[in-house]
């Protein structure tokens, strides 16, 4: 518990990879934390060719864990294929996050990002 | 003074802070033993069987129950026993303003009230097409008098009910009830009044016959009692008028049923209670109340007043922190929530987590106040009967340590 806080959480937290907003056709969702108020808006490009994501920038307000996921997330995804990324589960975040554990009460905050990328990408596949 | 011996959790974790009490608190062995007690020599259904135990159950669960209206100020009977103060005001909306309010009628709540009175009169307004009307709040977080004499003469007769949360559980404001119902008699509006007070009941003695408001529902687990009781106190006369039904159906609550219709029960007890009742937890919050009386509510309300108004003068000093809610000890009660500039509530709870002090982070099941202030989330220290002002000197020395990790 008292090594959640490692420097790599703290400086995604502080400087965010892909924060911004996306110009031109795009996908976006935003998602709530409704226990905390955490919030996170994603825009996303699909090649629909390679099917692969081609694109993602992303905003949002919350805690470090929320954020930092977010971040490194975002570093991990793009240009990956979207089969890959529906596959993600709370354990490769745990991996990106260089975490063993995370409380349950922190569980929401690490998978906000995640959830929200996933939500997006099943529904447009659905389409 | 310090009550903390009496609670085992204390115990198993000695040096823990807890400053969560808002959302619930700790419970005293007496209440578990009588739990427990209760299982082990006189379980078995009430108000069904003629064998020992079911007299056993049935008197310890009549007893119960009238020692928990007592400690109210209400009679026996307009106490109905729900799971929590959410059911509790849920109830209100089906029991009573289901029946009773039409399309445009007006429902008037606070901008401060927590979720529980809000989404019920929201889905009720699905059905009835009634309209729920918020009360602004002054810049300290204190219901707007003035906006409120506004809203009573622009709705009028139109006005069915006004229900308000009796302290914040967010911004720890007291409301003034008293001046709330003198308010409502003189714009001369003829409606019911409901007070929401689960953040009242476990810090100030409740006269119920006393208030002049219709309804009253709290939570037992924020009071020392176990989880899964509470009850809404309802004014005899509107239980016995037509006004009022029942809003669970089932075994219990009936008089007679037959293949084509059914009498409820006209026992005003036993009329809105369907199914097997919680009996161990009515035991549990009857000890519970037994061992806030035996300490006294006057005390126990003035020993938070001094916590509080201790955690007001420390946190005060941290330049980092902003308060929210009156800043005035006198118009607040039992919790004190704040927010930490430039680090988002959850990861100050975090921190303080790692030096054993509990708090609440978030926003405490009151977003539309935390929306129209623009907070994100915030941390939340409340208190109850055993908190100390060591465990205060803990918070601010935990809070501290933010700083230094998130620089």
């Amino acid at each position: 518990m008292s090594d959640l806080f490692t420097q790599i959480i703290l400086d995604e937290a502080k400087n965010p990879a892909h924060y911004g907003t996306l110009t031109g056709d795009h996908l976006k969702t935003a998602k709530y934390n409704p226990s905390c108020g955490d919030m996170i808006q994603i825009a996303l490009r699909i090649d629909d060719q390679k099917q692969i994501l081609a694109d993602l920038k992303w905003t949002g307000q919350g805690c470090s864990i929320s954020m930092a996921a977010m971040s490194l997330l975002s570093q991990e995804i793009i240009g990956k294929p979207i089969t890959q990324i529906l596959q993600l589960t709370h354990q490769e975040m745990l991996g990106f996050l260089d975490l063993e554990s995370i409380a349950p009460g922190r569980l929401k905050c690490m998978m906000i990002g995640l959830t929200a990328v996933q939500n997006l990408l099943s529904e447009n596949q659905k389409k | 003074m310090s009550y903390k011996q009496d609670f085992p959790i204390f115990t198993t974790y000695p040096q823990l802070a807890y400053l969560d009490n808002s959302a619930t608190t700790q419970k005293p062995q007496v209440v578990l033993d009588a739990m427990n007690n209760y299982y082990a020599t006189s379980c078995a259904n009430v108000h069904r069987g003629v064998h020992l135990l079911s007299d056993l159950s049935t008197t310890a669960f009549d007893q119960s129950k009238g020692k928990i209206a007592t400690f109210f100020g209400a009679k026996n009977h307009e106490l109905i026993i729900t799971r929590n103060a959410t059911e509790a005001l849920n109830g209100i909306a089906y029991g009573w303003a289901s029946h009773n309010l039409q399309a445009d009628d007006v429902i008037l709540v606070s901008l401060m009230e927590h979720h529980a009175n809000i989404v019920p009169w929201q889905e009720l307004s699905k059905r009835n097409h009634t309209k729920l009307i918020f009360i602004n709040l002054t810049a300290d977080g204190q219901i707007d008098l003035a906006d409120f004499e506004d809203k009573l003469s622009t709705f009028k007769e139109k006005i069915k009910l006004v229900s308000l949360i009796h302290v914040s559980n967010t911004l720890g404001t007291l409301n003034p009830i008293g001046e709330i119902v003198t308010l409502i008699k003189k714009h001369k509006i003829n409606c019911r009044i409901a007070i929401d007070g689960a953040q009242s009941a476990p810090h100030l003695k409740i006269n119920f016959s006393k208030m002049g408001v219709d309804f009253y529902a709290f939570s037992g687990h924020k009071m020392l009692g176990p989880m899964g009781v509470g009850g809404l106190l309802v004014k005899e006369e509107l239980l016995q008028s037509e006004e009022m039904k029942p809003w669970l159906f089932g075994g219990g609550m009936i008089e007679s049923v037959y293949q084509d219709q059914t009498i409820f029960n006209s026992d005003l007890s036993e009329r809105f209670v369907a199914g097997t009742p919680d009996v161990a937890s009515v035991v549990g919050l009857a000890a519970a109340c037994d061992y806030l009386d035996n300490i006294g509510m006057d005390k126990i309300e003035s020993h938070e007043r001094q916590l509080t108004t201790y955690a007001l003068q420390e946190l005060s000093k941290i330049p980092e922190i902003k308060i929210i809610g009156p800043l005035d000890p006198e118009k607040r009660l039992s919790s004190v929530a704040f927010i930490y500039d430039g680090v988002h509530a959850h990861d100050v709870a975090q921190v303080l987590n790692q030096d054993e002090v509990a708090v609440r982070s978030g926003h405490h099941c009151t977003m539309p106040l935390h929306l129209s202030c623009g907070w994100v989330a915030t941390v939340r220290a409340s208190f109850s009967v055993y908190s100390t002002t060591e465990d205060i000197d803990k918070l601010i020395l935990a809070l501290k340590k933010v700083k230094t990790i998130f620089k």
